[in-house]
């Protein structure tokens, strides 16, 4: 018995002591490890070294972190960074990240600026990049956007200036400076209700409480972290009493105690109130809402211009009007606002391992997104992407008109949401403002030292 | 085995491993925290010491004590509704025939074994407003008007997530009673069968007090899971809608991850670590101080 427990004992040690020589040593052959100082050129293969015709190519390993959880990123990310990376980049192996979206992302985004191991390159919005920024964890693009001439391919030069302080740390589609807002809805519904497209907010509330007693969702929008009023739905509502006051706001120099701001917060608590949105609005994601849409559960849609292409397939009896102003006196169309920020868009890491790389990928990206924009969505951006846009949509061409002829064009108040904190205590904020029951004046108290805080 | 016992550097030999490495990956990550808590840092740089700022900060903050508040009702309906079900289960258990006990143990054991995020989106579904399981049989029933967004209602919210997170650990905390009225020897149940005591009374005589130690375990970790409850908030409604249904953790994260704002991140784990030793020495004073052997 005790020989025959030797001779087990001597077996397993042979079998674990094989088994760990085995998975021990496959690291020193690795096809995908590189040099870090190694030029980009070397893994382009445009060295001399005699193993090269020998051995495989090494390829620069990439990690991407995108957001997932709407189509058009997906599109963007399946539909051409994907397939043509491997054709235009072929000495770039990517890792595909998925960060999800809204708040999620976003503290995904921190918790990595945090640890300072970051993704080689992600997307990213203006107040996410300000806080990598501020922690020294983007990478300085200028150098390569000049040396590949990327900045010259676009048409508002803004877009591709370097900041105050010299340095360009974001490279962006450009098509962000031309999505608004918009409040899309289902001709056919509105036609065989035979419902009057509003003017007023008064006639907007008539008429969400109209299609509530149909059996519609009055307004579809993204509830969940507050999303819709932080993107667009409260300087919406500013807008339509007075744009002054949200350029004001944008440019701290009015806060949330002004009156118009005010009103319009009890707007939205308005509409909250008499059911305008989906139940259980708070919890209701981007997804579910662009689905509620155009599934024609809801009758209307507050989504930004991105959403266009996407909706004229989804639901082709979509078409949009003017927000309603508070009265008449106001021009629906005469002012209107953009989403682009100067640092939406592609950021690399500072201490990426091949800068030179993960640079020319996030020119790569922002072109790919350009071109998402110019084929699928027949979108124009400032990108000049060499694809002449035909057969635009009248819905779409409709869209751009407005867009052009709004004689105010307002920048996003997101775009001035420069901390963490700020954007993370607003989509708090904004999501108890969509359960009804806080009012404007809990708000403005509340946001006030943080609104003031964030111009500090 | 008396003489091993005495044999002092034998045992700190043979606890040394552990001992590394609990101090290591346990004690040792809460002195940078209690650091990092004295300290403006928005997890990447500091700003150097601040005093008692932020906890000064956290105490003020209405959203704290709300957190607590969220924390406390889940652990209270844990302990008070939670457990006492679990125990009743049990008792149940051991008296069913083998198929059905079986039948018991592999339903108990399966929400316990399952995802929190396959959980937590189950109850979403059920809670969904407009199509959800709840909702349909109120309509069903003609009780429309108590069909409400379950998870976006200020008052049901909290409710709504304990009943989730109570659930899926009912059946868990069932058998670790279950395999502590195992433990008990029969003839105690013998005797008292003998002298005529029923299911009813030899639960409340024997198995009950019998089961101190197994009821004081079960009792710590549920308080203490509760205590740290996060991926329930998390999935369920991101502890909203605003701040109405984060915990303490919840909270936490939030301030550390979402806000940048590390140093009050810290202070809240500071102030979370006090409140679960505390808990944990109140529930070792006052349940089953005498150690019961059979």
């Amino acid at each position: 018995m005790i020989k025959l427990s030797k001779l087990i004992a001597v077996i397993m040690i042979l079998v674990m002591t094989i088994s760990l020589v085995a998975c021990g040593g496959g690291s020193s052959n690795s096809a995908n490890t590189v040099d870090p100082d190694a030029d980009v050129s070397q893994s382009n293969g445009s060295n001399d070294s005699k193993d090269e015709d020998t051995e495989p190519q090494e390829k620069v390993k990439i990690k991407f972190l995108s957001l997932s959880a709407d189509e058009n990123r997906n599109n963007i990310r399946e539909n051409y960074i994907k397939v043509n990376v491997e054709k235009e980049m072929p000495h770039v192996e990517v890792e595909y990240d998925l960060g999800g979206g809204g708040q999620d992302y976003a503290n995904k985004l921190k918790a990595y600026n945090a640890s300072g191991d970051m993704p080689d390159v992600w997307f990213s919005e203006q107040n996410l990049s300000s806080v990598v920024i501020a922690t020294g964890n983007a990478l300085d693009l200028l150098p390569y956007v000049k040396e590949s001439g990327f900045d010259k391919k676009f048409k508002m030069k803004e877009i591709v200036s370097p900041d105050k302080d010299g340095k360009l740390y974001c490279v962006q589609p450009g098509a962000d400076q031309y999505f608004t807002p918009r409040l899309w809805y289902h001709k056919d519904i509105f036609e065989e209700h035979n419902i009057e497209i509003p003017k007023t907010f008064d006639e907007l509330i008539n008429v969400c409480e109209i299609l509530k007693d149909k059996g519609y969702i009055p307004i579809s929008i993204v509830g969940k972290d507050g999303w819709t009023p932080n993107l667009h739905l409260l300087q919406t509502m500013i807008m339509i009493e007075d744009p002054q006051v949200a350029i004001d706001l944008v440019n701290n120099e009015t806060d949330f105690s002004n009156p118009v701001v005010k009103n319009a917060l009890g707007r939205i608590q308005k509409l909250v109130q008499i059911g305008a949105f989906a139940p259980g609005v708070t919890n209701i994601d981007y997804g579910p809402a662009m689905e509620m849409y155009t599934s024609g559960e809801a009758a209307m849609l507050a989504m930004f211009t991105w959403e266009l292409g996407n909706l004229e397939k989804a639901a082709p009896d979509t078409d949009f009007f003017p927000w309603p102003t508070v009265d008449e006196t106001v021009d629906p169309n005469g002012a209107i606002q953009y989403w682009g920020a100067p640092l939406s868009g592609y950021l690399a890491w500072a201490n990426t391992e091949n800068p030179k790389v993960a640079a020319e990928f996030a020119m790569f990206c922002a072109t790919q997104d350009a071109l998402y924009y110019n084929i699928e969505q027949k979108a124009p951006t400032m990108l000049d992407t060499g694809i002449e846009i035909e057969g635009m949509s009248d819905l779409m061409k409709r869209n751009l008109e407005q867009f052009e002829n709004a004689q105010l064009k307002i920048p996003s108040l997101w775009s001035a949401v420069f901390n963490a904190r700020t954007s993370a205590e607003i989509a708090t904020l904004n999501s108890m403002l969509l359960t009804g029951e806080y009012s404007p004046d809990e708000y403005i108290e509340a946001i006030n030292p943080i609104w003031a805080e964030n111009f500090d | 085995m008396e003489k091993y016992y005495r044999n002092k550097f034998a045992i700190f030999i043979f606890a040394f491993p552990a001992l590394l490495l609990f101090t290591t990956f346990v004690v040792y990550p809460v002195f940078p925290e209690i650091v990092i808590s004295f300290q403006k840092h928005d997890g990447f740089t500091s700003s150097g010491f601040v005093g008692f700022e932020n906890y000064i900060k956290v105490l003020q903050d209405k959203t704290f004590w709300k957190s607590n508040m969220n924390t406390y009702y889940m652990a209270f309906i844990s302990t008070f509704i939670g457990l006492p079900i679990s125990l009743l289960f049990a008792l149940i258990m051991d008296r069913l025939d083998e198929p059905m006990r079986r039948f018991f143990k592999a339903s108990s054991l399966l929400p316990a074994v399952l995802s929190v995020t396959v959980i937590a989106q189950m109850w979403v579904a059920i809670y969904e407003p407009q199509w959800g399981l709840i909702n349909g049989i109120l309509r069903k029933l003609n009780l429309d008007h108590l069909a409400i967004p379950w998870l976006s209602n200020e008052k049901t919210v909290v409710p709504a997530i304990t009943i989730a997170f109570l659930w899926q650990y009912l059946g868990f905390n069932a058998l670790l009673f279950y395999a502590g009225i195992k433990a008990i020897p029969a003839t105690y149940y013998e005797a008292a069968l003998i002298d005529g005591a029923g299911f009813i009374r030899a639960s409340l005589k024997i198995t009950i007090p019998l089961l101190q130690e197994m009821i004081k375990y079960v009792l710590i970790i549920s308080v203490l899971g509760c205590m740290s409850q996060f991926a329930h908030v998390r999935i369920m409604t991101a502890g909203g809608p605003g701040d109405m249904s984060r915990t303490v953790i919840y909270h936490l994260y939030y301030k550390a991850f979402s806000a940048s704002d590390f140093g009050q991140g810290c202070a809240i784990a500071v102030l979370f670590i006090i409140q679960c030793l505390i808990l944990t020495f109140i529930i070792n004073q006052f349940v089953a101080r005498e150690k019961i052997e059979f």
